[in-house]
């Protein structure tokens, strides 16, 4: 008590981040108690974007549901796309086609890429680099999203997956233009390294900052490239196989300081196992049907089914009770972005308010799927 | 290491900003691409990565989904579609309204009105993929912007879509494998 | 070309002499005076056009776009569309703030970034007012740009505009410091505080070959001081939106802005007089070899400004005082024993003991960071 007296006595103050603010990657709020710039409190508010997902889900038939998995995280949409269709399967047992299993591994793997990019030049954006990575991660998106839009028809809300497979064949022309874009891959992660990971301050701006300790990261039930980062192996690829994905040789990138910049380099030794994964896709990849036939009016049997897979987030799962009908009965989405979001107010407390954006743009949220 | 880092991310953020100047110099003549039709920059290219717009636009691909049209079937010159609603029935936000017509035309039926609300539309492609008769489509228009909602001005109806239709039908139809 | 050489010094004489034919001196005197203020005025408006377009077209290339290129030949007419945005804006007050202070803050940003024009030498007798005391009067006067920022944090009232003003403060008065250390060396050399003299005491050799590590410490001193990346802590938009002008809109956010230029550009040019030689050169105009090392210097800043990420306000004060203040000493220090055992002897053996000088500085920084990350790593594996 006695140095509690004799010190200077300061208020704290109450500062509203968001739910405008440049850095909330959307309308997320923080109300964040400040002593002086140090971080006493902070208490995550989300909801702004709150589109009744689930609900809608309910009133829609189940094909009708996919363009809506689009719109949950609208930076990665063909691994929204495969969850559902996946859950859906696993609900209706239906079968698909050797072709169509690695045309999705390809989408999705893509998809990975595009998020973990854009999520590493959103964190530097954060940081306060004048947008110069974001713009190079852009480009790199743009070709990525060039071949979504070839094979799809539609750049980032792809509506791509089916029940039983995928809408289309890829295009002619598809399989040359993916080689080129993942042959330039190693090149761009090589070129965004050196801009980034030996920068000194990029560096004494990550390091130490936002640990999170493997225990914590578990008791909140993080996934993804923030789990793996805080050295937990868990990646649902490995450990709950689905699809085709045990064909496939990648390694787990894993943290070890459990940090920040840790995070930001196992998403950028992710992007590169994609690329793996993606080199052995083309390879491998045969000939064949795309999709199965299924009625017009597709009605699954009567049950619940939960399916996960490894979203570049995290977990991201759906639960569906079906009664049988055409729509669903209930229909639940597992985000990971709202679930790691859970664990800020741990991350941040004792750090200063520049801190807070740089550790929330390392959790990589995307508010449409935090929110749904 | 004391301030190494930093020169590495320099020299790339330097290098960029020199490969804009070379890129610039090899089309020097030319600041737009030719006739409007830009391609996007190759994997391997490096230099000026945007596409400058009102001048320069990509092409489309072939699967693109952009506005819908209507086909008119070319013997009979009446409207391919059917008014059966099986497009309205899959959209999952309900901008098409269909009503078919009491009697039918040449031994067909056809639609008394057909609306596409543009202002909620999904772009999602099941209307296009649940067509029966192949009545419609996409086409590669992408500049739907109007100076307001109030006039209809983004509610088609459907003479647009089919005068969208003699625009696009002639080239050829879209690679949409139908189910029929 | 003796001409051009002192085109607009001729041209002073000129108007001067034609005045002075049918007005006593005293009156051509005083409209010369104002004249210069004008012509000074009518400069920093223009560079901050400049610069503005300028920054946003050199930053688009460092990412691989045009930047600006829609209003006008090469979007040079963009700051046209931007002024005339700023003026149709609509200029608010918050309820809560000090109007006042709130009203009074932009004006007295600007004021000291045009005074500190008056005495940069842009060429041969191209200057305002050659001071004695110039390096003496630049530091003061851009000091009072601290108590301006700190009015707009203040008074705005808001949570956001406080934090940034409060970070002004706080790194402004911390890089004042290293920043006149290491730029005492160059007094020393010259032994004068007149800009002028110290230009013209660079003739033989630009004193950046003699203190390059001075140069260093004075270009990173000088970017915190006018907050630019990666200092731009006070108006972090990532963190505090705007930092002390969030608040501010239309005509009063110009302000801001053109201050924030216009120091950016004097802060160059600075550099320029002080280390690379001023207008010094051979065979070009003076002042166009000064526009060229001021806009060499603000390169410099744009490319940074495209390529890091910024500090934090503890690893920024950290920097100033664990840093760039001891070395700036040792700097100031061991230039002065070599300018004193040099003396004299010709500038060949100057240059070569500054530089040795300052190869031993750096090695022993080296050596000292080494071992520190060694003894780190030491407590690291003990721990």
């Amino acid at each position: 008590m006695q140095t509690v007296e004799t010190r200077l006595r300061t208020e704290t103050i109450t500062l509203n981040m968001g739910p405008q603010h440049p850095s909330t990657h959307g309308v997320f709020r923080m109300i964040i108690t400040l002593d002086g710039e140090t971080i006493v409190d902070l208490e995550p508010v989300m909801g702004y974007l709150h589109r009744c997902q689930e609900k809608i889900g309910e009133r829609n038939t189940y094909l009708q549901n996919i363009p809506y998995t689009d719109r949950l995280d609208y930076i990665c949409s063909m691994s929204n796309n495969l969850a559902y269709v996946m859950a859906v399967e696993k609900l209706a047992q239906i079968e698909v086609p050797e072709r169509a299993e690695y045309i999705r591994i390809i989408m999705v793997e893509l998809t990975r890429i595009v998020n973990h990019a854009v999520a590493i030049g959103a964190l530097l954006n954060d940081l306060g680099c004048f947008f110069t990575p974001m713009l190079y991660a852009l480009e790199e998106r743009e070709r990525i999203l060039d071949l979504f839009e070839m094979a799809s028809g539609s750049r980032m809300m792809c509506n791509y997956m089916r029940f039983g497979g995928v809408r289309y064949d890829l295009p002619p022309g598809f399989m040359p233009e993916l080689k080129s874009v993942v042959a330039a891959l190693p090149a761009f992660i090589d070129e965004f390294e050196r801009l980034l990971t030996d920068n000194e301050i990029m560096r004494i701006r990550c390091q130490g900052v936002g640990i999170l300790p493997p225990d914590v990261a578990v008791g909140y039930s993080c996934t993804g490239p923030l789990l793996r980062a805080s050295g937990v192996d868990y990646d649902i690829r490995k450990v709950d196989s689905y699809s085709i994905y045990d064909r496939f040789d990648f390694d787990v990138p894993l943290g070890t300081n459990y940090d920040v910049y840790d995070r930001y380099l196992v998403r950028i030794e992710e992007m590169r196992q994609s690329v793996r994964i993606l080199e052995q896709a083309i390879e491998q990849i045969p000939e064949g049907e795309v999709s199965v036939k299924l009625p017009r009016v597709f009605k699954p049997p009567e049950g619940d089914v939960y399916h996960r897979i490894e979203s570049p987030k995290g977990e991201l799962g759906f639960y569906l009770v079906s009664d049988g009908s055409t729509n669903p009965y209930r229909y639940k989405i597992r985000s990971p972005t709202f679930i790691n979001l859970t664990v800020l107010p741990e991350l941040c407390k004792g750090h200063k308010v520049a801190d807070v954006v740089a550790i929330l743009g390392s959790i990589d949220i995307v508010l449409g799927e935090v929110d749904r | 290491m004391l301030g190494l880092g930093i020169l590495k991310g320099l020299s790339v953020t330097l290098r960029h900003f020199v490969e804009t100047y070379v890129s610039d110099l090899k089309r020097f003549p030319h600041r737009y691409a030719p006739q409007g039709r830009a391609r996007r920059l190759r994997p391997t290219e490096r230099g000026i990565f945007t596409v400058q717009y009102p001048e320069e636009r990509l092409e489309m691909f072939p699967r693109f989904r952009g506005a819908l049209m209507q086909l008119t079937n070319p013997e009979t010159d009446i409207p391919k579609c059917t008014g059966c609603g099986i497009c309205a029935r899959f959209c999952p936000v309900g901008v098409i309204e269909v009503v078919r017509a009491e009697e039918k035309r040449d031994g067909q039926y056809v639609p008394q009105s057909y609306s596409w609300d543009l202002s909620a539309c999904l772009f999602c492609g099941l209307c296009v993929e649940s067509c029966p008769f192949g009545a419609l489509y996409h086409t590669p228009e992408y500049e739907l912007s109007t100076y307001g909602r109030q006039k209809g001005e983004l509610i088609y109806d459907l003479d647009r879509l089919l005068a969208w239709g003699q625009k696009y039908a002639p080239l050829g139809t879209p690679p949409v494998e139908q189910e029929e | 070309m003796p001409f051009l050489n002192d085109l607009f010094v001729n041209l002073s004489y000129w108007i001067h002499g034609f005045l002075a034919r049918f007005l006593p001196l005293w009156a051509a005197d005083l409209i010369m005076m104002l004249l210069t203020i004008a012509c000074l005025i009518v400069f920093a408006l223009i560079t901050i056009m400049f610069i503005n377009w300028l920054e946003r077209k050199v930053i688009g290339r460092f990412q691989d776009r045009y930047g600006p290129n829609r209003v006008g030949p090469l979007g040079i007419l963009q700051f046209v569309a931007d002024a005339i945005k700023m003026f149709t804006k609509e200029d608010i007050t918050p309820a809560n703030a000090d109007r006042v202070i709130f009203n009074l803050a932009p004006v007295m940003v600007v004021v000291p970034t045009f005074l500190i024009l008056a005495v940069l030498p842009f060429g041969r007798g191209m200057v305002a007012a050659d001071l004695n005391i110039g390096f003496l009067y630049i530091v003061a006067i851009s000091s009072l740009t601290t108590i301006a920022i700190l009015l707009a944090g203040w008074g705005s009232r808001n949570k956001y505009s406080l934090l940034g003003g409060m970070r002004v403060v706080a790194q402004m008065i911390s890089y004042e410091v290293p920043m006149v250390l290491s730029a005492l060396g160059v007094i020393m050399l010259t032994g004068s505080l007149s800009l002028v003299s110290i230009v013209e005491g660079q003739s033989r050799v630009p004193f950046i070959l003699l203190q390059p590590l001075g140069f260093l410490i004075y270009f990173i001193s000088a970017i915190a001081e006018v907050n630019r990346a990666p200092f731009d802590l006070p108006e972090a938009e990532s963190e505090i939106i705007a930092g002390y002008h969030t608040e501010y809109s239309g005509m009063k956010y110009a302000m801001f802005l053109l201050a924030e230029y216009i120091n950016a550009f004097i802060v160059a040019a600075i550099a320029a007089t002080l280390f690379l030689g001023g207008w010094q050169g051979p065979s070009l105009p003076p002042y166009v070899w000064f526009f060229l090392k001021a806009y060499a210097i603000y390169f410099v800043l744009m490319w940074l400004r495209g390529t890091l990420p910024r500090l934090r306000i503890d690893q920024l004060m950290g920097l100033a005082w664990k840093f760039l203040v001891p070395l700036a000493l040792v700097n100031l220090l061991v230039m002065g024993l070599v300018a004193t055992l040099t003396q004299g002897k010709g500038l060949f053996p100057l240059v070569l003991a500054s530089l040795v000088a300052n190869g031993l500085i750096v090695a022993a920084v080296v050596i000292i960071y080494a071992f520190a990350m060694r003894r780190r790593r030491q407590v690291e594996v003990a721990a």
